[in-house]
């Protein structure tokens, strides 16, 4: 029993002195990474950009958060971290990093080369926004601060606002790396751009990749709703605001109308020769309210009904130039692959679906029906 | 360590010798008055009163502070002058008269507050009851306060304790056992049950370990509780310690069995489960769902109570990944110039709160007020402004304390706060690993831990989910209609249809 006692004391009192706290990482030794962006250099050079977080007094005793952007040339994305380790002080982590911006020109090489480096340490933040950037990411996090809002934060709910105004899909590192491995589905990107009127970045868009690189085509932040609205990826807020012109003249400064997005329901139809995936026509029908429409009332019934018509013949017209767009960018942004594969798997060829799927023809069908028409009005 | 391996042939532990044999006694009181002042060794509060009955010289021994004056003049000394014969049995009024011939008995009958009447020439004397049964007034427990409900607590005396038991069970069956324990002290201990009710086994039980104990003195019913308990390496206490009546009644009607002492308010409760610990009288008298919420904020606190710290230091010396964006930046700058490891950092705090804590006790009310203004307010901004310690290590450390006193009972909040302290050095060392090893080992011990024979953890383990809905929440009165399983009571049934007019005003 005293053996048995004085084993127990030497084993408990040996691991509290040999482990020496193992692998311990002291978050006040850290260095918080918020932001990371990548950009292609001359001869095949990788440009990484980190964002980190200074934090001189705290903010109890009145400091003041601020950043400090490091940019560094290397071969591979490893390369520039061990290079950023040496003019960084303390341990860097990128354990919180927020935001993973892509230069346009780095988007369009395979955006694995940036990514890996994520995929295989389990610290990585795989819940971090990912973007592509019209130009450089480092001209982009160069502007430091946006207001009082520090770039990376600003970017970032630049990005998350646009998710939830169906303007964006939520796209996290962990995601594109499991779309861009995928086959018979494509995704695509947020796409920033420096408004030069505002002198801030600005949300324009969707950037299309096709695997594991940017077609270089992008959608207007109009496009993207559309497409995700045929997609089912409607969130809380969806404004559509399309011009009519039945009445050019009634000296109204506008001749729009706008409905917000109650219900939307898209339906895929497939018709299939010669062992072939043929035509596939997707039926969308959108339920929505009338948001704004200076012109009328809207009293009467058959006048909503009219506005719906035109609504529909419209927007199927927007619709289809949506489908082209991703037909020649070869973006299977619907999956179509991926529902050939599942459900009709006669017809699924994996090598063949490249070019196939730039020779189907899609068409779209927008069916709109307005319920309601607002509360005083 | 285990039940059984002990030898059975111990030494003879140490005992304070005493003069007092079994001796017959003399025959004239001179000799026997020569007797007793040798067996007390000349103390100077035994007092000898002389008086002449029919001619014949008498001896009133007894010791002055255990003797009740009024009852010695009214009971006693009356009588014997005023009729003046010798039958003592027929003229004294005392409620308890023994006859001996024995000196031994006087000896120990003096130290129990007797009065031995000795005749010159007779063998035979008397001893006539005449304690002093003063004791302070009846007030609340200061440890055990409640809102609602009674505000009776025990004192320091025993019969006093056994009598406010027996007005709240006005029953034959409420059964109490005296023992005498200690060769020093000879300190009067109780057992209460209810016969026909608590499980013989047990009871057994008990007197055979209360049996058991061979020690000079016993003091405080912790010595008793050390010398019983089945675990006596465990950090948590096996049986339950109150002060209230209401506590101690209640659980003697499910079954248990009460150990109460001379000399001390406080009273044991056993066997016990872990979950009693978070069990106060004031669950019953409020809303039962106000009593559950109660209730689960409680077992709440004993997470938090245990673990916060800890976890609070495996996340931020190996996991700060796992603080969301927005937090990580607080914690963050409040850390940056603090010059310890957070494991040194919430040691500084926590024995820092020990000393206050210890400090406050021992204090007088407004004194230990000062205490908790210069602890609280003075050294908590001092330590932050001089960036000893993180803002965020006060906020855990304190909310810890205040979890770990939410516990109704005062043992279990002292070896919950002492377990954290090993499971801090854990995350310390090996992170969220480390924490969780600790707490399963503690939960192992938990659910391993049996106290007279009734798991400890239950209802948890072994598990009994009809058993919940009387620890882990209250419900209804009317729906806990069994007691519970784990002291394995002869009547399993505790109510019947109480709420029946219900169902005959619908018809």
């Amino acid at each position: 029993m005293i053996k048995k006692l004085f084993h127990t004391i030497l084993i408990v009192c040996s691991t509290l002195v040999l482990t020496s706290c193992w692998d311990q990482e002291l978050l006040k030794e850290s260095k918080l990474v918020y932001g990371a962006g990548f950009d292609y250099e001359e001869n095949n050079l990788i440009r990484t950009t980190f964002v980190v977080r200074n934090l001189g007094i705290p903010v109890s005793q009145g400091g003041v958060y601020s950043n400090r952007v490091v940019s560094v040339v290397g071969s591979s994305s490893r390369d520039t971290r061990l290079q950023m380790d040496r003019i960084i002080s303390k341990q860097l982590s990128a354990s919180k990093n927020q935001l993973l911006l892509l230069g346009e020109e780095v988007a369009k090489h395979n955006i694995d080369h940036m990514l890996d480096i994520l995929f295989r340490d389990p610290k990585s933040p795989l819940d971090a926004r990912i973007a592509v950037v019209e130009g450089r990411a480092l001209d982009m996090y160069k502007l430091d601060h946006i207001g009082d809002t520090l770039i990376t934060e600003f970017t970032t709910d630049l990005i998350k606002g646009a998710e939830d105004k169906t303007e964006a899909t939520k796209m996290t590192v962990e995601k594109a790396f499991r779309y861009s491995l995928d086959e018979g589905q494509d995704y695509a990107l947020p796409y920033i751009s420096y408004n030069q009127e505002v002198q801030s970045p600005e949300f324009d868009g969707l950037a299309l990749f096709h695997h594991t690189t940017f077609t270089g085509a992008t959608l207007s932040p109009m496009e993207s709703k559309l497409l995700l609205l045929m997609n089912d990826n409607k969130s809380s807020q969806t404004n559509i605001i399309e011009a009519l012109d039945n009445d050019p003249d009634n000296g109204f400064l506008t001749n729009t109308v706008t409905i917000s997005v109650r219900k939307s329901s898209p339906d895929m139809a497939y018709s299939f020769q010669n062992g072939k995936l043929d035509k596939a026509v997707i039926n969308l029908e959108i339920i929505g309210n009338i948001a704004e429409y200076p012109q009328n009332h809207l009293m009467e019934r058959s006048q909503v009904k009219d506005i719906a018509d035109e609504l529909s013949q419209r927007l199927t017209v927007r619709a289809n130039d949506i489908l082209q767009k991703l037909q020649e960018a070869n973006c299977d942004f619907l999956g179509i692959g991926r529902d050939m594969n599942a459900y009709h798997h006669k017809v699924w060829n994996s090598e063949r679906w490249e070019d196939e799927y730039k020779e189907i023809k899609l068409e779209a069908k927008v069916k709109v029906e307005i319920d309601e028409t607002g509360i005083i009005k | 360590m285990r039940r059984g391996t002990r030898k059975s042939a111990r030494n003879k532990p140490y005992q304070i010798p005493t003069s007092a044999e079994s001796h017959d006694a003399f025959w004239t009181i001179k000799e026997n008055q020569q007797y007793l002042k040798e067996a007390f060794y000349h103390t100077q509060d035994l007092k000898f009163r002389e008086i002449v009955i029919q001619n014949v010289p008498c001896l009133l021994c007894y010791l002055d502070p255990l003797v009740d004056e009024d009852k010695l003049q009214r009971t006693i000394m009356k009588p014997l002058m005023e009729r003046n014969k010798l039958n003592v049995d027929h003229i004294v009024t005392s409620k308890e008269i023994r006859i001996s011939k024995d000196l031994l008995k006087a000896v120990s009958g003096l130290t129990k507050g007797f009065v031995v009447f000795l005749t010159e020439g007779v063998q035979k004397f008397y001893l006539l009851e005449a304690f002093s049964a003063d004791s302070r007034t009846v007030k609340e427990p200061v440890n055990e306060q409640v809102v609602r409900g009674s505000h009776e607590g025990f004192v320091e005396n025993i019969m006093q304790n056994i009598q406010m038991l027996r007005r709240r069970v006005e029953n034959p069956n409420l059964v109490v056992k005296f023992f005498k324990v200690g060769r020093t002290t000879d300190t009067k201990v109780a057992i209460v049950y209810i016969q026909n009710l608590a499980n013989p086994d047990l009871i057994r039980e008990v007197e055979k370990r209360i049996n058991a104990i061979e020690t000079d003195s016993i003091q405080t019913p912790g010595y008793v509780e050390e010398f019983i308990e089945d675990d006596p390496f465990s950090p948590f206490p096996q049986m339950l310690s109150t002060e209230r009546p209401d506590r101690l009644t209640a659980h003697i009607i499910e079954g248990r069995v009460g150990l109460l002492m001379e000399g001390s308010p406080s009273t044991l409760i056993m066997p016990v489960t872990f979950f009693s610990f978070y069990q106060s009288p004031e669950d019953y008298n409020s809303r039962w769902y106000i009593g559950s919420v109660l209730r689960i904020i409680r077992i709440t606190s004993f997470i938090f109570a245990l673990a916060l710290p800890s976890i609070y230091i495996a996340t931020v010396s190996f996991h700060s990944e796992i603080l969301p964006a927005e937090l990580i930046l607080n914690i963050k700058s409040s850390l940056e110039n603090v010059p310890f490891p957070p494991l040194i950092e919430a040691l500084i705090m926590q024995v820092t709160l020990e000393l206050l804590r210890e400090a406050a006790i021992r204090l007088p009310g407004p004194i230990a007020q000062t205490i908790g203004i210069v602890g609280g307010l003075v050294i908590g901004t001092a330590i932050v402004e001089a960036n000893l310690v993180s803002n965020m290590m006060i906020i855990i450390v304190a909310l810890t304390a205040i979890s770990s006193f939410a516990v109704p009972s005062y043992e279990m909040s002292m070896s919950i706060r002492l377990l954290g302290f090993p499971l801090m050095l854990l995350s310390a060392s090996f992170g969220f690993i480390g924490l969780v090893f600790g707490l399963s080992l503690i939960l192992i011990h938990l659910c391993g831990l049996e106290t007279f024979g009734t798991p400890y953890f239950s209802p948890l383990a072994p598990f009994r989910f009809n058993e919940l809905k009387d620890s882990i929440i209250r419900l209804p009165r009317w729906l806990l209609g069994k007691r519970p399983i784990d002291v394995k009571a002869q009547e399993e049934r505790q109510e019947w249809f109480s709420r029946r007019w219900k169902r005959n005003e619908d018809e």
